[in-house]
């Protein structure tokens, strides 16, 4: 439960060691339970893996073998061509035979374990009908994608308890940063594989994770204080990444620490425990989103009806964090920085390069990189990935709040005292004008002064603007003064454009039956299809129509959405039928139509003449 | 003396979209009126009892597939007479019982004109369609939806 101001008061020495602070705020991890994958150490991971190369003409070599392989080894400069990509890879290819033992062994470990993961109500009863279809050619995609086996995630979840039996270690990777006036506390953690897709119904599995957290402290009075915490979730960039330290609604703070709630398998980080819907566009060629687009504009702005987008597929993100904790007591730190060799000196993918193009299913590179090798901005710029940047510490934070309000003050006077004048001059070339009217031979004089006369009221126009507007900032710094001088720090989620919501509990109507709908609908609808084309082919397309629209009216009654899928459907057959009219009456249309505007217009003209 | 209370719904006022939709209920009313009236007349079902033999050989006759269009019909116009009694009370349930029917009266006639051509797609059938259409628009404006409860986000467009 999140707790109250007064016992999240914590700070630290200004002169205590980086090792002291990077412990002191270390966050605590709430895993769901289900979990496969916890924070370790990357030299043991590194050990159990081949280093690979994949040259842009497609051939793939191993650089150095399994066994072979350590941190010293992993560093060494390679010189490569162009759009080579190093890659590790952490389970080598598995025959028939060793995927089934795989997947066999993991059964029996899951067993043993007794931690099994329940869904719930799965993401496939959440969407609609649409998005199932979406979903459905989107995991049809992965026949054409790269994609990182199920005996590949078993092989990896077997690895990785071995792993653990030789070193229980939970690790984390702290790096302490200074910058513009903040000291940046980031923590990062490693997982040997992301098994979202495969154990959770997510998006994608990969070999190796990286993750952050980050605590943002600033130096008041020779002690340190957390201000921000941010860690990085789907769907979500700059401000939305981070949360105030007093925000007792959004952040849970034990003893001191950031309690941050992880993703099933995704390891992506929440603030809130819960289950966060997350969405998937489906990347569509730009010929096609353009006719979306303005179908969507048609659909909502002329026809009024609910926006709808069936190419977005939804994605559950587990982060129940009923499974193991992680606190202070549990973790190992261990301290990087750009002197770390293989923090700065290996820039390829920390796991299987599974040459999928749209890089789901592709190991994610180091702390430090991208997967293209470019630097990663949440290393070189902590501030600007969670939107820091534009704001300083509450101390500097007054003092330039005071500097700002006294400079406005000075250019009110200077805007006052100008506008003053100018005004005069201005009385004094009108009362000239005056003068020159209805004085022929002052023609040309008179249009000179003028446009003078125009230009200098256009800047006392301008001046007067700006005196305006400085009032209103005038009002708010000195409302924000007022506010940081008595202690107050104003609305700790101001800077949050969208708000990560843990979905509350699902409202289908007959759980059930949705779920088990969910699950089959599609499959139904295929065979279906298939009858129709075997046994009515003459209706064929007539008949599509008809399944389309029942099972969308029996999908709609299941999630308690019968009235907005009958208002669609019905939205939908008025076109074809204004189509099919236009097509016959087109003349008569168009006729009735001028007619019926000649008489608005004649009716209109003839009320103003009677008034 | 007691006051009535007085039912919320009359405080509503009717846009004009609903006024249009109440008039083509009308119409369609009126329509179904009369083909039932005129069959009626027709095969003069009152004086002689039913006409003739109505299923033989496994299937209906000629006169059996009137007497069921009659029937259709009939159901179809008292169903349209309590929609329309939903529509001036301002119900939400005659809302969507109007709604389903003009989707299904618009996918008959879409399937009838894309597929039978052996049954003529007559004037009467363009007419009913293009009522239906109107409907479907009049239907889907916003404050026809609020009024009938359909939506209740309350947002008023920007002055």
């Amino acid at each position: 439960m999140p707790n109250q101001p007064g016992e999240r008061t914590v700070t630290m020495p200004a002169s205590a060691s980086d090792m002291e602070l990077l412990r002191r705020f270390e966050p605590v991890c709430c895993y769901t339970s289900g979990e496969q994958f916890f924070p370790m150490d990357v030299e043991a991971y590194v050990r159990e893996c081949s280093l690979w190369e994949h040259t842009p003409s497609g051939e793939e070599s191993v650089l150095v073998r399994q066994g072979e392989l350590d941190l010293e080894e992993l560093v060494k400069p390679r010189q490569a061509p162009f759009r080579t990509v190093h890659f590790l890879r952490f389970i080598e290819n598995l025959s028939i035979t060793e995927a089934a033992q795989a997947l066999t062994d993991q059964a029996l470990l899951r067993r043993r374990m007794n931690d099994y993961f329940h869904a719930g109500l799965g993401r496939l009863a959440r969407g609609g009908f649409l998005p199932r279809l979406a979903d459905a050619l989107f995991s049809l995609s992965f026949l054409l994608r790269g994609k990182v086996s199920a005996a590949t995630a078993a092989s990896a979840e077997l690895a990785y308890n071995r792993m653990l039996g030789a070193d229980k270690r939970r690790i984390h990777y702290a790096r302490l940063v200074r910058q513009n006036g903040w000291v940046i506390l980031q923590y990062w953690l490693f997982y040997c594989y992301n098994s979202w897709r495969s154990g959770f119904h997510g998006v994608n599995d990969h070999e190796s994770d990286w993750e952050t957290i980050s605590v943002y402290l600033y130096e008041k009075d020779g002690l340190l204080h957390p201000e921000w915490v941010s860690c990085a979730s789907h769907d979500f960039k700059g401000d939305d990444l981070r949360r105030r330290w007093d925000d007792t609604g959004e952040l849970t703070i034990e003893d001191g620490h950031p309690v941050i709630f992880i993703g099933a398998g995704s390891h992506a980080a929440y603030f809130r425990a819960g289950e966060y819907q997350a969405e998937v566009n489906i990347p569509l060629p730009g010929w096609i989103s353009g006719i979306v687009r303005t179908w969507n504009r048609f659909w909502t702005e002329v026809l009024n009806q609910p926006p709808a987008n069936p190419f977005r597929i939804p994605f559950v993100d587990y982060a129940r964090g009923d499974g193991l904790r992680i606190g202070p007591q549990d973790w190992s730190s261990v301290m990087i920085d750009e002197s770390t060799p293989w923090i700065s000196q290996y820039r390829g993918l920390w796991g299987l390069y599974a040459r999928d193009p749209i890089s789901g299913e592709n190991a994610p590179a180091g702390p430090m990189y991208n997967r293209d090798g470019t630097p990663r901005s949440a290393w070189y710029d902590p501030l600007g990935f969670v939107g820091l940047d534009k704001v300083p510490p509450p101390p500097i934070a007054l003092k330039l709040l005071e500097i700002e309000s006294s400079q406005i003050a000075a250019r009110k006077g200077e805007l006052e005292k100008n506008i003053l004048e100018k005004n005069e001059k201005l009385h004094a070339m009108g009362v000239r004008l005056r003068a020159m009217e209805e004085s022929p031979h002052m023609a040309k004089q008179y249009v000179a002064l003028e446009k003078k006369i125009n230009a200098l009221a256009d800047e006392i126009k301008g001046l007067r603007r700006e005196r305006s507007e400085n009032m209103a900032i005038m009002q708010g710094l000195a409302f924000q003064l007022d506010q940081l001088r008595s202690g107050k720090t104003g609305s700790p989620r101001s800077h949050i454009h969208h708000l990560a919501v843990p979905s509350g509990s699902i409202s289908a109507r007959f759980s059930n039956a949705a779920e088990t709908w969910a699950a089959a609908s599609l499959s139904l609808m295929l065979f279906s299809i298939a009858g129709l084309i075997f046994f009515a082919p003459r209706y064929l397309w007539a008949g599509l129509a008809v399944i389309s629209i029942l099972f969308l009216v029996l999908e709609s009654i299941l999630r308690g959405a019968f009235i907005n899928t009958v208002g669609r459907i019905s939205m939908f057959l008025a076109l074809l039928a204004s189509i099919v009219l236009f097509f016959h009456f087109w003349k008569y249309i168009i006729v009735g139509i001028l007619l019926a505007l000649g008489m608005y217009l004649l009716f209109e003209r003839l009320r103003e003449l009677t008034r | 003396m007691a006051r009535l209370k007085k039912s919320p719904h009359k405080h509503r006022k009717r846009p004009i979209a609903a006024t249009i939709i109440i008039l083509l209920v009308l119409g369609e009313i009126a329509l179904r009126l009369y083909w039932v009236l005129h069959y009626t007349l027709q095969s003069g079902i009152w004086l002689t009892g039913l006409p003739g033999v109505l299923w033989e050989a496994g299937k209906p006759t000629s006169a059996g597939l009137d007497l069921a269009a009659a029937v259709f019909r009939l159901q179809w116009l008292l169903v349209a007479i309590v929609v329309l009694i939903g529509l001036l009370r301002l119900r939400r349930w005659s809302w969507v019982m109007l709604v389903v029917w003009v989707s299904y009266s618009l996918s008959v006639g879409l399937l009838h004109y894309l597929y039978r051509a052996d049954i003529p797609f007559t004037i009467a059938d363009f007419a009913v369609m293009a009522a239906d259409a109107v409907m479907v628009f009049a239907l889907n404006q916003f404050d026809v939806q609020r009024i009938y409860g359909i939506r209740r986000d309350d947002a008023e467009p920007a002055g």
